[in-house]
């Protein structure tokens, strides 16, 4: 296990404990958009090893030129269509909207391509901007130009590889009922993403016009950490994720009433919500939380702060949750300290990041001076005491913030100061789409499965096996179930019937039942 | 439920409508079970036409089955009453499968026998005994219950018939009917009327001993006779068309939420006491079935429990201003004598037996309000607001007229506007026109006609064109119905946010639907038209007649098409009605073809035109000049 030259890193510690390494960087767009590149580029299987791996980095620099009004082309010498075009201008004429070639109306398309951008990414350069995940032909990487040059290449900037694991365990999960669910999804992807469109025709077109081998059109060898990326979806860790990733994204392609790109804006929340999930489950095991502490409240409330006890306590478990994340890592940096110690002699400056500076500390109390004391007889209260002290002096808190990012991106974070938990109707209808082999169904038993899947509690009965029961009134709780059925029913995920009933999924259910 | 009959100063219809009422905590009445005792203070059941057909059935003598499907309330063990006294028994105490009279059998209700095998088992003697005898049976089961046992028991005529009748609201297959008592919608024609006349006709409001009624101060009494009245009935009508949105209510919905109306949580005892001690200032418009009927006087976590009640609040009736209504109130001057009357207009009146001035011209408590100076008319609120050179006075009054008190009271103007909708509709211009200004819905009338036009097959091209114009606004921003029906590409539709104030985007088209493959029809058609009280309030919008291809078009998405379409701009839509088109356009996509070129639908061209894209050709392109 202890194989990197640096055991201690953030990101090491990370793929220790959670089989892989979330970013605050990468949010649900980059998450889906990674994903669904890595499958599209493979072709919608499983290379037969990861030497074979196809890289996600497609640059539809064309494509993008016209969407993002950027010419990504800059620089770039040679022949774009005719003799007498170059890619940089070609990409400067697509980037403006001007006709090339007796083209006519391109403005107009780039105005509807415009309408596609993914509003959760226009933040920074344009380079990681995406477009929403609704057709094959709208995928592409990030890029980023150079400093001193002005030429763009594909490179990580907000992806960091975790699609690719995803991937992995959509495509190749290793228990067998995952594993149909998760070739189920697959085609179902593959059809959304591959029908016939208007967007494909014009992004085919766009892209055709430059010669096929050039750096800027032709897929980067894949690299070694994205191998590693692929690789880590064999992990026995993530096979938890991987049989809950294959029975939701099943759920949602598969789901009957929605259109392909509204399947595709669901899976993308999906597979946000489901690493964060995993994420948190695992840190739950890693500090032995007990049962009944193991969940997210969620509040509909609308009224103020101070008088709405339900939103306090969503506001108390995202809050714990977090702790829970950050005390999952202090425990794993603790076990791997005590597994350097047991397996050899360690130069401890040599196993932090050398950015922790960490190493540099070395002082009588200094924290390397304190671990070289540790033996293997040491007690478990020293190396957490040491564990502690190294994660507060370092920057170890990635994967919490990666698991904020992740469930900002999903809409399940609201509030600014104060920040809770809640669901937009998207994310609603993320879950309802799913659970849509089990639709429709009564909310109350909707709400049972959304605790069961997710660790996520709406209303009294879910919360009766959680220590909320002793902190908020039931009518509190049944007035924030009744909240959530509203929203679900203004979204049309929901029918609330005279009898006092609301049945969840009508429209997502599958017809063919 | 307390026997109405044993309160000897309490009118018996109030007991009953208060036992109705499932917002308080004696909701006995709602429940069949209890319904004798009701029955004896309200008079015979509600006539439905499901009754009658299962009546005029018992006296045929006609083997076969039939069952009833629907959710509690609806009003299947009513229907089960009805065949029971038809062949001359009563109905069964059990739930289990009951022979009532020689060769007629009852199931009461499947859901409440004890386990699965009970059910599978009660329901296979019935198709056993449908297949070999010449019997009767009428079965009332929630449509859970008969899936689950139907899954075992796997009677195909029977599983058919359910889906069926579940899409269209009745399915006959042989000598099996199966009705989706669901679809009966309480605003049917002549359904409706009964309700109404069931709690609140003339012979039941008599009066108790000592009723305050005549002296202007039961609001009881005051309720029950507006709501007698045409053209209230009409409007409330409306209202609880667009309340029921997707759900269709029940019938113990709407009874309870009538009764609610009606009679709140008072008594007689209590009313009389308070005239005793108050006089007129007793009891004021709070009071009124107008407001009550809205939830007035409820916490809003009761009115959460009735869909109906919330359904009818987003009509937000009492909180859309009109000028002139709003105006009347403040001087009634120029208001139609019909208006100065509601008002409690003094000229036009006798002045009451206190002789106060401030309730001078009052009739009765819904033409009263209370202020912090006191319990008024609306006449006298508004001239105290408009002429009063008293400071405080002013200050009060105006308190009264847009806040209330904050508690019990509601704003003396919302309770007004309320009033004038439900008993002023002449003055305002008409049914429909009091709809427009009143309500948050201007064009619930428009559609309700549109309905009732495709269900006589009449010709409805004209609105088709108006809605199809509504329509390519709200999902492209582009808005002239002569190319057809435009499809977008279901990608684009994310795009799209009709709601919002930025221009629209262009949208790329994936095809056109010429007008003459489109047409409009309404969902209750056929044998449920004849089995079940339907009222033709929303419609479907159909591709080629297929039922894959329609769009069902409720108050709330109609209201969005026709803003689109007479405003081109942003509409009032929900998450809901965006759903919905993006399933529509989505099953549309699949269907067609997509067209040959690639158009754009340019929200800004002048006049509105699809704008035909040529993109680039190279020589590498394959030969294709455009696709």
């Amino acid at each position: 296990m202890l194989v990197d030259s640096r055991n201690l890193t953030p990101g090491r510690v990370a793929q220790v404990l959670f089989g892989l390494d979330p970013d605050r960087d990468e949010r649900a767009p980059q998450l889906c958009a990674e994903t669904l590149l890595t499958l599209a580029q493979n072709r919608y299987r499983a290379p037969a090893s990861s030497d074979e791996l196809r890289s996600p980095k497609r640059q539809r620099f064309a494509l993008r030129s016209l969407a993002l009004a950027t010419n990504f082309l800059a620089g770039r010498e040679g022949r774009a269509g005719e003799d007498n075009m170059t890619p940089h201008l070609y990409g400067k004429l697509l980037a403006s909207g001007s006709d090339v070639r007796n083209s006519a109306n391109l403005a107009l398309a780039q105005s509807a391509l415009q309408g596609l951008v993914d509003p959760d990414t226009q933040r920074g350069q344009p380079g990681a901007w995406l477009l929403r995940p609704f057709h094959e032909s709208l995928l592409w990487y990030d890029a980023r130009k150079a400093p001193s040059r002005p030429d763009w290449t594909v490179r990580k900037v907000y992806m960091r590889g975790s699609g690719i694991t995803l991937a992995r365990l959509l495509l190749a999960p290793s228990d067998p009922e995952a594993a149909e669910q998760g070739a189920r999804a697959v085609s179902a992807i593959q059809e959304a993403l591959t029908g016939p469109s208007p967007l494909a025709d014009i992004s085919r077109r766009l892209e055709s016009a430059l010669q096929t081998g050039e750096p800027y059109t032709k897929t980067p060898d894949t690299e070694e950490d994205e191998k590693a990326a692929w690789e880590r979806g064999e992990d026995e860790l993530l096979q938890p994720l991987a049989a809950s990733l294959c029975r939701h994204a099943e759920g949602v392609m598969c789901q009957g009433g929605a259109s392909g790109p509204a399947k595709l804006w669901q899976l993308r929340t999906i597979l946000a919500l489901d690493l964060a999930v995993h994420a948190l489950r695992v840190a739950w095991d890693a500090t032995s939380t007990p049962e009944e502490d193991r969940f997210l409240l969620l509040s509909f409330g609308g009224g103020p702060r101070a008088q709405d006890r339900v939103r306090q306590r969503s506001e108390e478990s995202y809050r714990r949750a977090r702790i829970r994340l950050n005390e999952a890592t202090v425990s794993t940096v603790a076990r791997i300290m005590r597994q350097l110690v047991e397996k050899k002699t360690v130069a401890w400056g040599q196993e932090f990041e050398k950015r922790s500076k960490l190493d540099q500390d070395k002082s009588e109390d200094g924290l390397l001076h304190q671990l070289a004391k540790l033996n293997a007889r040491s007690s478990d209260d020293e190396y957490l005491r040491l564990a502690r002290t190294s994660v507060e002096s370092a920057n170890y808190g990635r994967a919490e913030d990666g698991f904020r990012v992740l469930l900002e991106s999903v809409g399940l974070v609201a509030g600014t100061r104060y920040r809770y938990l809640t669901a937009t109707p998207d994310l609603l209808a993320a879950l309802v789409g799913a659970l849509s082999s089990q639709m429709p169904m009564p909310s109350n038993e909707f709400f049972a499965a959304v605790r069961q899947e997710w660790g996520l509690v709406i209303n009294q009965e879910s919360a009766a096996s959680t220590s909320l029961r002793g902190q908020v009134d039931g009518a509190g709780l049944e007035r924030n179930a009744r909240r959530a059925e509203r929203l679900m029913s203004e979204a049309g995920l929901a029918l609330s019937l005279s009898d006092r009933t609301t049945v969840v999924g009508e429209r997502a259910q599958r017809r063919s039942k | 439920m307390t026997d109405p009959r044993e309160l000897s100063d309490e009118l018996p219809a109030v007991a009953a409508l208060r036992s109705l009422s499932v917002f308080s905590a004696d909701q006995a009445g709602a429940y069949r079970e209890h319904f004798q005792r009701l029955g004896e203070a309200l008079g015979a059941d509600v006539p439905t036409r499901l009754a009658q057909y299962v009546a005029a059935w018992a006296k045929s003598g006609q083997a076969g089955a039939v069952v009833l499907t629907g959710n509690a309330g609806t009003g299947k063990t009513a229907v089960a009453e009805t065949y029971s006294r038809a062949v001359g028994s009563d109905l069964p105490e059990g739930d289990d499968l009951c022979e009532v009279a020689t060769g007629r059998w009852v199931v009461k209700d499947l859901s409440g026998l004890p386990d699965d095998a009970a059910r599978r088992s009660a329901l296979q003697a019935v198709l056993g005994g449908l297949t070999t005898g010449s019997s009767q049976y009428l079965v009332c089961a929630n449509e859970g219950v008969l899936r689950d046992a139907l899954d075992i028991l796997d009677h195909e005529d029977l599983a058919s018939a359910l889906d069926q009748s579940l899409r269209s609201g009745a399915a006959e297959v042989g000598k099996l009917v199966v009705v989706n008592v669901n679809r009966q919608r309480p605003t049917a024609p002549g359904l409706w009327d009964a309700l109404l006349d069931f709690l609140v006709r003339g012979d039941l409001w008599s009066g108790c001993t000592g009723c305050p009624f005549d002296l202007g101060s039961c609001p009881m009494r005051s309720n029950a006779e507006a709501l007698r009245d045409p053209r209230v009935r009409e409007q409330l009508r409306t209202l609880v068309r667009l309340g029921a949105g997707e759900a269709v209510p029940t019938i113990r919905e709407v009874l309870s939420v009538l009764a609610w109306a009606v009679v709140g949580d008072r008594t007689c005892k209590q009313v009389k006491a308070a005239t005793r001690d108050m006089e007129r200032a007793a009891f004021t418009a709070t009071d009124g079935y107008f407001t009550r009927v809205v939830g007035g006087g409820l916490s809003l976590d009761a009115i959460e429990r009735s869909p109906l009640m919330s359904g009818m609040r987003t009509a937000q009736l009492g909180h859309v201003s009109d000028l002139e209504i709003d105006g009347w109130l403040r001087d009634t001057t120029g208001a139609p004598e019909e208006v100065r009357l509601l008002a409690g207009d003094p000229s036009l009146v006798e002045d009451g037996p206190d002789g106060s001035l401030a309730l001078a011209g009052s009739r009765s408590p819904l033409d009263r309000v209370r202020t912090k100076q006191g319990t008024m008319t609306f006449h006298h609120l508004g001239e105290l607001v408009s002429t009063s050179e008293d400071p405080t006075k002013v200050d009060d009054g105006l308190d009264a007229l847009v806040s209330g008190d904050r508690d019990s009271n509601a704003p003396a103007q919302v309770l007004w506007r309320q009033r004038l909708y439900f008993e002023a509709s002449q003055a305002l211009g008409g049914a429909d026109v009091a709809s427009k200004r009143l309500l948050g819905y201007r064009y619930v009338a428009d559609l309700v006609r549109l309905a009732q036009k495709a269900a006589r097959s009449e010709d409805v091209v004209i609105e088709v064109s108006e809605v199809v114009r509504g329509l390519n606004f709200l999902v492209t921003g582009f808005s002239s119905p002569h190319e057809g029906l435009v499809v977008p590409d279901p990608a684009c539709l994310f795009a799209r946010d009709p709601g919002s104030f930025r221009p629209a985007r262009p949208s790329l088209v994936y095809g056109l639907v010429p007008l003459e493959r489109l047409s409009v029809r309404v969902p209750d058609r056929g044998l449920v038209e004849r089995l079940l009280d339907v009222d033709h309030v929303d419609v479907e919008l159909v591709v080629d007649g297929r039922d894959d291809l329609s769009l069902r078009i409720r108050p709330k998405m109609y209201e969005a098409v026709r803003e689109a379409a007479d405003f081109q701009g942003p509409v009032g839509q929900g998450v809901a009605e965006m759903n919905d088109l993006r399933g529509f356009y989505s099953r549309l996509a699949s269907a067609e073809v997509a067209g040959d070129a690639i158009r754009v639908a340019d929200p800004d061209s002048d006049p509105p035109a699809l704008v035909k894209v040529n993109l680039p050709y190279f020589a590498t392109s394959g030969g294709h000049s455009a696709r």
